[in-house]
């Protein structure tokens, strides 16, 4: 099922990522450590080990403030490391560049209001200087695979959150990222939205084959959506304290007794990486 | 009062009597409607108060009645008079603000994007802002004269302020998380600044310049009051010399009617031209 997705057609933007093997390690970080303030240091992340390989979905499960969202915002490039070694494809990451796209929970603040649902995934082709033609035609095409494609002339305060989601998906494919950076960016939304949103995430990982390190502090969504989980410990000075791979087809349907015991698994090593709460 | 009962009248209308096929646009009349209403209650109950202060308290001296206004007002438009007032006043108004306005927004642009370039003048202008441009007025005359360069810098003084502080602060909010997604989508410096940061500053810029244009009004006043020979400063200057009650609320109206106008075109205009801009997410 997952082996016969392949990346879908693309027309217009096609070879602007470089084509790379797919044993080939999306990030690559040894010892990582993120400290943050002078005066008042705190250990954010203490030496922290992880591989990703190209097209993994990965999940990084805490509870809050276990530094997930840091390693993220390391990943994406928003952030610089104090100590060890964070490559992105064999280079150093130097900021954020358009093959780690990130996905932010507040998708009102992260997308434009003052544009449509189509400017707001032609934007990032704009900055590119692509022609008005080719802009269009690739935005519909992305709007399309998110299933936006008829609400493309409403602005993003007309649609609803579920939907400013699937938006903000479209608008990153539409720039063809190697990478997802995806900052629990479904918390916000009610639980059946979140399952739809589920089912199209993984609809467009599918098809595109994308790598996506997915952050969550919810064990059944990490379950449902994640070729492999790292959990990390409670901080301050956070690690990953496990990694489990989840060896289940999907769709994934969370009343799957073999996902329970994923579950309990997971609660157990989640329960022993946070001995204060 | 009959107005005030007839607007009562028209928002209990019961909805049987809306036409059933445009419901929506049906709707929006009826509340444009009793907004009207409203507006021409609340002007006809300040004409009464007034006439009452005139009448029982102060006297048609001490507090002109509206009739006395107005038969002031008929002879002071058809010589030209008055125009020719109105006409400077705004004149001076309008350079004063469009420079000050201008000049204010892109320093504010500027120092809400430079971060060292706000530390340095951010104490200045916090201290500088406590002087109102009738305080600026003695020593403007002594570097200006009393001519329209005074009157200029005085309302330009009167306009920058209130710009320049929402400016700033429509940069500094403009929120990170749309800067660094669309760093993420490959955006340099520049075009965070052109595409992201000056459109989320739009609704803070228009409230500054809004707020200023009402300052602009009031600025020029004092300035023609103290030293000119025209405007509506000096008309109110020149009837006080005179005892003439009746010319200063000519004056006294005028200023309020040409700001409220203004006020309401820049509504209008902000509304039609920066709509996208301004509403809320």
């Amino acid at each position: 099922m997952l082996t016969s997705a392949q990346a879908a057609p693309d027309r217009t933007g096609a070879g602007s990522i470089a084509p790379v093997s797919p044993a080939a390690e999306v990030f690559a970080i040894r010892d990582l450590t993120k400290v943050f303030g002078d005066e008042q240091p705190y250990i954010a992340l203490d030496r922290v080990d992880l591989t990703v390989p190209s097209g993994e979905f990965l999940c990084l499960l805490g509870a809050s403030g276990c530094g997930k969202s840091t390693l993220l915002n390391l990943m994406a490039g928003f952030e610089q490391p104090t100590a060890g070694e964070l490559l992105y494809r064999g280079q150093r990451i130097r900021g954020p560049g358009k093959e780690r796209v990130v996905f932010f929970q507040d998708a009102g603040a992260a997308l434009l209001p003052w544009q449509t649902v189509q400017q707001n995934v032609e934007f990032g082709l704009r900055l590119q200087g692509q022609f008005h033609r080719d802009r269009q035609r690739r935005a519909e095409a992305c709007l399309s695979l998110v299933g936006l494609l008829e609400h493309r002339h409403k602005v993003p305060s007309e649609i609803s959150g579920g939907m400013r989601q699937r938006l903000q998906i479209a608008r990153a494919l539409a720039v063809e990222p190697d990478v997802f950076l995806m900052d629990e960016p479904f918390g916000a939304l009610d639980a059946i939205t979140r399952r739809r949103m589920h089912g199209a995430l993984l609809e467009v990982w599918q098809r595109t084959r994308r790598t996506i390190v997915f952050v969550t502090h919810d064990i059944l969504e990490a379950l449902i959506l994640a070729d492999r989980v790292a959990v990390m410990s409670t901080g301050p000075g956070s690690r990953i304290a496990h990694l489990m791979t989840i060896d289940l087809e999907r769709p994934r349907h969370p009343g799957d007794p073999r996902l329970g015991r994923y579950f309990e698994q997971l609660e157990d090593i989640l329960h022993t990486a946070a001995p204060s709460a | 009062m009959a107005l005030i009962s007839s607007v009562s009248a028209t928002s209990t209308t019961p909805p049987a009597a809306v036409p059933q096929r445009h419901p929506r646009i049906a709707r929006r009349w009826r509340i444009r409607l009793r907004r009207a209403g409203t507006i021409t209650a609340s002007f006809a109950l300040g004409l009464v108060v007034w006439e009452a202060m005139s009448l029982l308290l102060f006297g048609p001296f001490l507090i002109p009645p509206p009739q006395a206004v107005l038969r002031a007002f008929v002879p002071m438009s058809a010589s030209g008079e008055l125009l020719h007032d109105v006409t400077m006043s705004l004149s001076r108004v309008f350079v004063g603000y469009v420079t000050g306005g201008l000049f204010a927004l892109v320093v504010g642009l500027l120092m809400g994007r430079i971060r060292l370039l706000h530390d340095l003048a951010d104490p200045v202008l916090q201290f500088l802002r406590f002087l109102s441009p009738t305080a600026m007025i003695p020593i403007v005359v002594i570097w200006f004269g009393i001519g329209e360069v005074a009157k200029y810098s005085l309302v330009f003084w009167g306009t920058l302020f209130s710009v320049l502080i929402s400016t700033i602060a429509g940069v500094l909010r403009t929120p990170h998380i749309r800067q660094n997604a669309a760093l993420c989508l490959g955006a340099s410096e520049a075009q965070i600044f052109r595409l992201i940061v000056l459109p989320s500053a739009v609704p803070y810029i228009v409230v500054g310049l809004r707020l200023a244009l009402a300052s602009a009004f009031i600025s020029i006043i004092p300035a023609e009051l103290l030293a000119a020979d025209s405007g509506l400063g000096y008309l109110l200057q020149q009837s006080s010399m005179l005892q003439q009650t009746d010319r200063i609320f000519v004056a006294l109206v005028m200023i309020c009617t040409i700001g409220f106008v203004a006020d309401r075109l820049f509504q209008l205009a902000t509304a039609t031209l920066l709509r996208r801009y301004l509403a809320v997410t």
